[in-house]
């Protein structure tokens, strides 16, 4: 592998929570790996697991997806529901051989720049040591 | 059992008790019933049932034509009563408008039904529930290896559709992949587009496949559809302890939450 290689990772913040909280890193002038591509949508909730294959599907090696905390749910329980989903269609990824490394969930608030920046750290790493994704 | 069912049918077309009931005729092929709708008490001698008579019948209970008809009454498996519990559950069909013969197999029934026939016939549909070993295999491989040999099932689908199509549970007018405003699932018969189309299947139906196996069976290419789906349908089991098909009164599990899930693999 390319020792060089940077992935590329899509990143889906929810409008009330993650994205504020990446505004707020962004403000404080705080620093991040710049892999990430953000779409922003209107809560975790929103978000078809469709949307997770075409990350892969159109050549990103990796996705993040970021909400409200259990319990700030901008729509109450979006997040919840979310959350179910994933935990499904994680197993569901993994079975059929997609690294659970390219795969991640966060929660991260309005008020949690600095998390946000260890988040996003924190996956790009781990895509990074998976290298580019071949697979579509 | 054949004359019991034939005479109660018939009781029920005469009575008005129901206006057609759907069952099972001989086919062109010898291994494979077909299903047939009955609305007259004279054709009573076409109706059949042995061990030929695979076919789900409950999704004919939704069809607009069938569903005109008024009471439907069908001869129901194993499989078929879980279909129909599923069916009832997600608010396609009432309980009112269905009268439901079971079939006993001498599986554990689920309780909706009106009256049950004792067929001494022991096999349901062909359910495949053997693929547990399989799975567990898969699940020691690598991911690469996983991948290669889902790759290598998956570029063979030629987006017939058939899959879908004879799925009990299966029911939305307009499927995602048939949508192409955005075009979520591509439509050529390529390992992009099958990807993304078998994994959507397969998870649309998490926590609703009632495992009757006749997608697999039906695949023309011989995809084992039944791998996915029943991976999933343990890991609903395992997470939400919940199996389709026997309560119509509870929420499908992927439709609620608890506060309290299981949030580990969050960051
Ligand atoms: S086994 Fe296949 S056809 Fe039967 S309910 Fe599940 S997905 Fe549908
Ligand atoms: S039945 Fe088989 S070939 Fe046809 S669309 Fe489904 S998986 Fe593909």
């Amino acid at each position: 592998m390319n020792n060089n290689f940077e992935p590329k990772i899509i990143a889906f913040l929810c409008n009330w929570c993650s994205y504020a909280g990446a505004d707020l890193a962004g403000t404080s002038r705080l620093k991040y790996a710049p892999n990430i591509r953000v779409i922003k949508v209107p809560c975790t909730g929103r978000l078809d697991p469709v949307m997770l294959l075409k990350v892969f599907e159109t050549g990103a090696d990796g996705v993040l997806v970021s909400g409200c905390h259990p319990n700030d749910c901008h729509y109450r329980s979006g997040n919840f529901l979310a959350r179910r989903r994933w935990m499904v269609f994680k197993d569901m990824l993994e079975f059929v051989g997609i690294e659970p490394g390219r795969i991640h969930f966060s929660w991260v608030s309005a008020a949690e720049g600095a998390k946000f920046v260890e988040v996003v750290n924190k996956v790009t790493d781990e895509v990074r040591k998976l290298g580019t994704f071949k697979g579509l | 059992m054949i004359d019991k069912l034939r005479q109660r049918v018939k009781e029920l077309l005469e009575s008005k008790a129901i206006s057609v009931f759907i069952g099972y005729e001989k086919g062109d092929n010898p291994q494979l019933a077909r299903p047939i709708m009955i609305t007259s008490p004279d054709e009573m001698d076409k109706l059949i049932y042995d061990d030929t008579c695979i076919v789900m019948l409950s999704k004919y209970l939704l069809k607009p034509e069938v569903k005109a008809l008024g009471r439907r009454g069908i001869v129901a498996s194993y499989s078929n009563l879980r279909a129909i519990t599923g069916l009832i559950q997600e608010h396609q069909i009432t309980r009112e408008e269905v009268y439901i013969i079971a079939i006993s197999t001498g599986e554990r029934l689920p309780e909706y039904y009106d009256e049950v026939i004792d067929t001494g016939c022991k096999t349901d549909n062909p359910r495949l529930t053997t693929q547990d070993e399989t799975i567990a295999k898969l699940l020691k491989k690598s991911p690469a290896e996983r991948w290669d040999f889902w790759r290598k099932e998956l570029e063979k689908c030629i987006k017939c559709y058939a899959c879908r199509q004879i799925c009990p549970l299966c029911y939305c007018n307009r499927c995602i992949a048939d949508k192409n405003q955005p075009q979520w699932i591509l439509t050529s018969p390529h390992l992009k587009g099958n990807f993304a189309w078998n994994v959507i299947r397969a998870y649309h139906l998490a926590g609703r496949c009632i495992d009757c196996g006749e997608c697999e069976r039906a695949c023309p290419v011989n995809i084992p559809l039944m791998l996915l789906n029943k991976m999933l349908y343990n890991n609903i089991k395992t997470n939400f302890g919940y199996e389709v098909g026997f309560n119509p009164n509870v929420p499908p599990p992927l439709a609620t939450y608890h506060p309290e899930d299981k949030e580990n693999f969050i960051i």
